[in-house]
């Protein structure tokens, strides 16, 4: 029997941030549900799959983009950013400095990719090794939310890849939210060229025009 | 003197080899009366590092050949640090003081140490004496080269190199690679070197693999998802040890070619199987297939390597041709943010003349 009902989406979802943050470790966790201190450093890309059982008529493919953290890297990974659907920008909560370069990473990721409705692509923010304890940053979810409104997220996330704390919930709430974005109409945007004004009475013209 | 025994005994190699173009490896012990290949090979080796300049001056052909079956994992070490000349360096004098010193790249490399080779004995545990001496030549060499600082991907190359031989050793070695070997034109910040060898690399498959290539582009599989490693870590990351080594021994007296010898073997060799696969079937075959195929077999790797078809001459006019589509893109890009000026600047005017 055909279950004719079923639809099943293909999303690419990037995985990026600060060298060393946990982004391999955070896939696969989510992925092959397993941990090891022992990952290797990523040289480049690397790719994961995970399939989802939406509801009961969705079933959601999600293509993971694993991309090298550090910055010389950015020239070759960028093509990589083609086409994605939604983004996890990661920091390490024990270490401010991937969390001061969270905007980096988001500002990057904007310039380089829009929805073709243009908008940004959803981007979820992870906060990850909160099982570490010590952090400074966390403690105040308020100021958190607030810092997700003002960038552009539309969540955030302690996250353990360690402990499997909240990596689950953190890709229900991208997917949740590209879902909402594709519902979403077509919006236009401004482009940042100018429409001649052929009908305009104030006609700039060009100057050669005159010599005769 | 044993010095004339010596050399009349390497020219009856020569000789033999020049006569039956088998058996180099037995003849060579016709004194020693030794049965064993390994033996046998040991030997050769030892007189080939004790003789070195000759070697390498005359006995150019079969040395390269001798690489190509393997360097005898005892020998490495000095193997590799005469083939890149790396023997006598001044810079050696510096090692210590530069450990003295504090780099700015630090934390980074820190990040990084754990996680190369972090499955090797000799690299585990946080006290490790394998991380504490990668750790050292990775911060001395971020330090007499402060353009290229440190890189993801060179400290597997480094890790590599501290398996064979100590620290100081190692770091000259490096050096050496990093000037001489194009590696530092790989691992600079702009990464430049690394996508003229995908470039090159792309041309090759175009032309050898037009199937592969067909199928690759209707997948969006892009040659970098899978050959940056390649090129960066020279297969360290793709290959178990054992292969991944007998690949260097030929970099180290070959150079980058042999990357793009591989990696064109390894696609041939898997051409059928790909073009059946989507995208991410073909991922998951580059992580988890590929890297296995040649774990009893290195020689076969390596027989089909120097099967493929490579044009240095092409090579070379593919970089001349990257550098000129670079450069264009680079005044591209300039034309482009002087027009966006000029353009905000005119609608500014238009706005003033339209009130």
């Amino acid at each position: 029997m055909q279950k004719h009902s079923q639809k099943e989406h293909l999303y690419k979802l990037l995985v990026i941030g600060d060298l060393g943050v946990g982004k391999t470790s955070i896939i696969k966790r989510y992925v092959h549900q397993n941990f090891s201190p022992h990952y290797r450093a990523t040289i480049g890309v690397d790719f994961a799959l995970k399939v989802l059982s939406w509801d009961a008529e969705t079933v959601v493919r999600l293509q993971l983009w694993d991309i090298a953290g550090q910055e010389r890297f950015g020239n070759m990974t960028r093509v990589y950013y083609r086409e994605a659907m939604g983004a996890f920008i990661v920091f390490d909560v024990t270490r401010p400095a991937t969390f001061e370069a969270v905007t980096k990473w988001k500002e990057d990721l904007d310039s380089k990719l829009v929805l073709p409705n243009g908008k940004p692509v959803p981007t979820v923010l992870l906060a990850n090794k909160c099982d570490q304890g010590i952090d400074v940053l966390m403690n105040n979810g308020i100021k958190m939310d607030q810092f997700c409104k003002e960038n552009g997220f539309v969540g955030w996330f302690e996250t353990s890849a360690k402990e499997n704390i909240n990596i689950n919930e953190a890709s229900r709430c991208l997917v949740k939210h590209i879902i909402d974005s594709e519902s979403d109409p077509v919006q236009s945007v401004e482009p940042d060229i100018i429409k001649p004004h052929l009908n305009s009475s104030k006609i700039v013209s060009c100057s050669a025009c005159f010599k005769s | 003197r044993l010095l004339e025994a010596d050399s009349k005994s390497l020219r009856s190699v020569n000789g033999s080899r020049r006569n039956s173009g088998s058996s180099l490896v037995s003849s060579s012990s016709a004194s020693s009366n030794l049965s064993h290949l390994e033996e046998d090979t040991w030997i050769l080796w030892g007189r080939i590092v004790n003789e070195w300049d000759e070697w390498r001056k005359k006995k150019e052909k079969l040395l390269k050949e001798l690489i190509r079956k393997g360097i005898p994992h005892h020998f490495r070490a000095i193997a590799w640090q005469l083939l890149c000349g790396a023997t006598e360096m001044p810079v050696k004098n510096q090692y210590s003081e530069l450990l003295k010193m504090s780099s700015p790249c630090e934390k980074l490399i820190r990040r990084d140490i754990a996680r190369t080779y972090p499955e090797h004995e000799f690299f585990k545990g946080q006290d490790s004496l394998g991380q504490e001496v990668l750790f050292n030549v990775m911060k001395a060499y971020s330090l007499v080269d402060r353009e290229v600082g440190y890189c993801q991907g060179s400290a597997f190359i480094v890790g590599l190199l501290l398996m064979q031989m100590p620290e100081e050793e190692a770091f000259c070695v490096f050096v050496r690679l990093m000037q001489e070997y194009r590696l530092r034109e790989l691992f600079k910040p702009s990464m430049a070197q690394l996508g003229l060898c995908i470039y090159q690399f792309e041309y090759m498959l175009q032309e050898q693999l037009p199937e592969l290539n067909v199928h690759f582009r209707s997948q969006s599989f892009l040659t970098s998802m899978y050959a940056s490693s390649w090129f960066l870590t020279l297969f360290l990351t793709t290959f178990p040890l054992p292969v991944a080594t007998r690949v260097f021994d030929i970099f180290m007296y070959e150079g980058l070619e042999i990357v793009f010898r591989v990696g064109m073997a390894l696609l041939q060799f898997n051409q059928a199987e790909l073009v059946q696969l989507d995208m991410e079937g073909m991922s998951q075959y580059f992580q988890k297939v590929i890297p296995h195929q040649f774990d009893s077999c290195p020689d076969k790797l390596i027989l089909k390597a120097f099967q493929v078809k490579y044009n240095p001459k092409k090579m070379k006019r593919l970089e001349k041709e990257y550098a000129a589509l670079k450069n264009k893109e680079m005044e591209e890009q300039i034309e482009i943010k002087r027009l966006r000026t000029e353009n905000r600047l005119l609608k500014q005017r238009i706005e003033t003349l339209e009130k």
